[in-house]
């Protein structure tokens, strides 16, 4: 499983313009193709998540995560931002990539998990090198995502 | 979409992720994984209370009967005419089309409530 087959261009924001965790989530959360009372209710469990726990992991990265009933496959999206996102996160520095997971309550083959785990590694190899703060277009950041992991299956 | 069914999906998905963070594999996993999960229990506390509220009493002890049996997941989807709570599928004409996610319903063999996703 691939973190990019998750990813198509619309699933990129290239430029979050919220400077705040609550409205953050909100702009992601928008761009995913569902009623209003749908997303509300995405939003809700995020939130909800995040009162369980910081997913601000350090060093600019941000994996907001969470099960909702209303979707019925895993949705991922990824954004960034320039200037920094106040994401009470657990070094107090603002956030500069975000990806977000949404899962449904019960996926069978578990892949929530293991995606939120394979995120984790590559976001942390990403921010070391800065280069997915020069991307050109949402095209560009999946190429870039795709390259980190083939690297990181060639070192397994 | 029925406002009660609304906010029982909230509490549904709620109390899913705090059972799944009681689960040592998984709280031990996202937490290798640099979450750190420490919940604020008196936040989720009234944050809980404050949906439950909001619930009917009678719907909100139908709620704690099905969370007490199955700890979470409450609110289950119908995909494809399954109960994605207990994958067995739904009577056909069980639920008038206009119904579904207007009132509560419950899935015949496990007890879930349902909610169909579309």
């Amino acid at each position: 499983m691939n973190i990019s087959s998750f990813l198509k261009n619309e699933n990129v924001i290239l430029n979050i313009k919220s400077k705040t965790k609550d409205k953050a989530l909100e702009e992601v959360v928008n761009k995913i193709d569902l009623s209003k009372e749908k997303k509300e209710l995405v939003l809700l469990s995020l939130k909800q998540r995040e009162v369980l726990g910081t997913t601000g992991i350090g060093n600019g990265i941000a994996i907001p995560h969470a099960r909702s009933v209303v979707l019925n496959k895993l949705c991922l999206y990824v954004g960034l931002s320039t200037s920094g996102i106040e994401y009470d996160s657990m070094d107090g520095k603002p956030v500069h990539i975000l990806f977000l997971i949404i899962a449904p309550p019960l996926d069978t083959s578990n892949q929530y998990l293991i995606l939120l785990g394979k995120i984790a590694s590559l976001s942390k190899k990403l921010v070391k090198k800065k280069d997915y703060l020069k991307v050109a277009g949402e095209e560009d950041l999946i190429n870039l995502i795709k390259k980190y992991e083939s690297d990181m299956e060639d070192e397994l | 979409m029925n406002s009660q069914l609304q906010i029982v999906i909230q509490l549904s998905d709620l109390d899913t992720q705090l059972e799944e963070l009681k689960n040592v594999r998984i709280k031990d996993k996202e937490e290798s994984l640099g979450f750190k999960v420490q919940a604020k229990e008196a936040e989720i506390k009234k944050f809980r209370d404050s949906l439950r509220k909001k619930i009917a009493p009678d719907m909100l002890s139908q709620y704690d009967r099905i969370l007490k049996r199955y700890k979470m997941r409450v609110v289950a989807q119908v995909n494809d005419g399954v109960c994605y709570g207990c994958f067995m599928a739904l009577p056909t004409s069980y639920v008038s089309e206009s119904d579904r996610n207007n009132k509560i319903i419950t899935c015949p063999n496990c007890g879930r409530i349902l909610f169909w996703i579309e």
